[in-house]
């Protein structure tokens, strides 16, 4: 069965394979090179001349890659998650026993409830959530039902004043 | 897809941070496959002026092998599906 997903869905789809290509070839590279240290430049005799040559050249690419952009490499950071990607940190209050528990979790989009539930947290027992952002994205992603609108922040914007303009 | 390209490439910053890992990664990357490769080229074409139209077959294609979700026409499918639902429904319930 193909379920229905809409164009946020596609978005958020499209930022991950876009991460995970990336991820792939950093894998790629760093597996090439824990391959030459492990076996040194034996040949394996079974494969032929032209997939040894095609290998020896995939080999020296990498090798330049990862020789010439070193630092590069040790920094190479996704464009989704820079541009996307922000840390909340979530803190629990007990009402009860006021014990408190801190969470940093990672998002690429912020859900933000909308209408206020005051029923929700009634209870004493329930643990009062709050949010702060402590990393900001360069663009926030904010989905309202059908609508999807964008911004982008601005970094002169939080020179002066490092609040987010969600709390 | 024409909406989620544009607001995505729309931001100069994230065009700029793709376009230093992919010059830096050009070569392990496929041209007509790669993601990054692709986006990077309909980002550019955005860009020129008098673009024209922008042909999305390559990126489409790559999305189809790689996204099965959103391959071939099936989100349409579906969403015309339920458009004709609903249509249905509140015909008959104008009806009534």
């Amino acid at each position: 069965m193909i379920v229905k997903q809409d164009a946020h869905e596609f978005f958020g789809s499209c930022l991950t394979y876009l991460e995970e290509e990336l991820a792939q070839i950093k894998t790629n590279v760093d597996k090439a090179g824990e391959d030459d240290t492990a076996n040194g430049n034996e040949e394996k005799e079974t494969k032929s001349e032209e997939d040894k040559e095609k290998e020896q050249e995939q080999k020296a690419i990498m090798d330049s890659l990862r020789i010439c952009n070193m630092e590069f490499f040790t920094r190479l950071t996704c464009p989704t998650t820079l541009n996307f990607n922000c840390v909340v940190r979530h803190e629990f209050l007990c009402g009860s026993c006021n014990r408190s528990s801190v969470l940093n979790e990672t998002y690429r989009e912020l859900s933000l409830e909308v209408s206020a539930r005051p029923d929700r947290y009634a209870s004493n027992s329930t643990p009062l959530p709050s949010g702060r952002l402590i990393n900001l994205p360069r663009q926030a992603l904010l989905a309202f039902f059908c609508i999807t609108i964008y911004w982008q922040f601005a970094e002169s914007i939080f020179h002066g004043n490092k609040s987010s303009p969600f709390l | 897809m024409n909406a989620v390209l544009q607001a995505i490439l729309s931001f100069d910053c994230f065009v700029a941070d793709l376009q230093s890992n992919t010059e830096v990664l050009q070569p392990l990357l496929s041209e007509n496959t790669s993601i990054s490769t692709l986006l990077l080229d309909v980002a550019r074409k955005m860009r020129r002026t008098n673009h024209g139209v922008i042909d999305l077959k390559l990126l489409k294609n790559a999305i189809d092998r790689n996204l099965k979700a959103f391959s071939g026409w099936t989100q349409q499918v579906i969403l015309l599906g339920r458009l004709s639902i609903n249509m249905t429904a509140a015909n008959h319930s104008y009806d009534c």
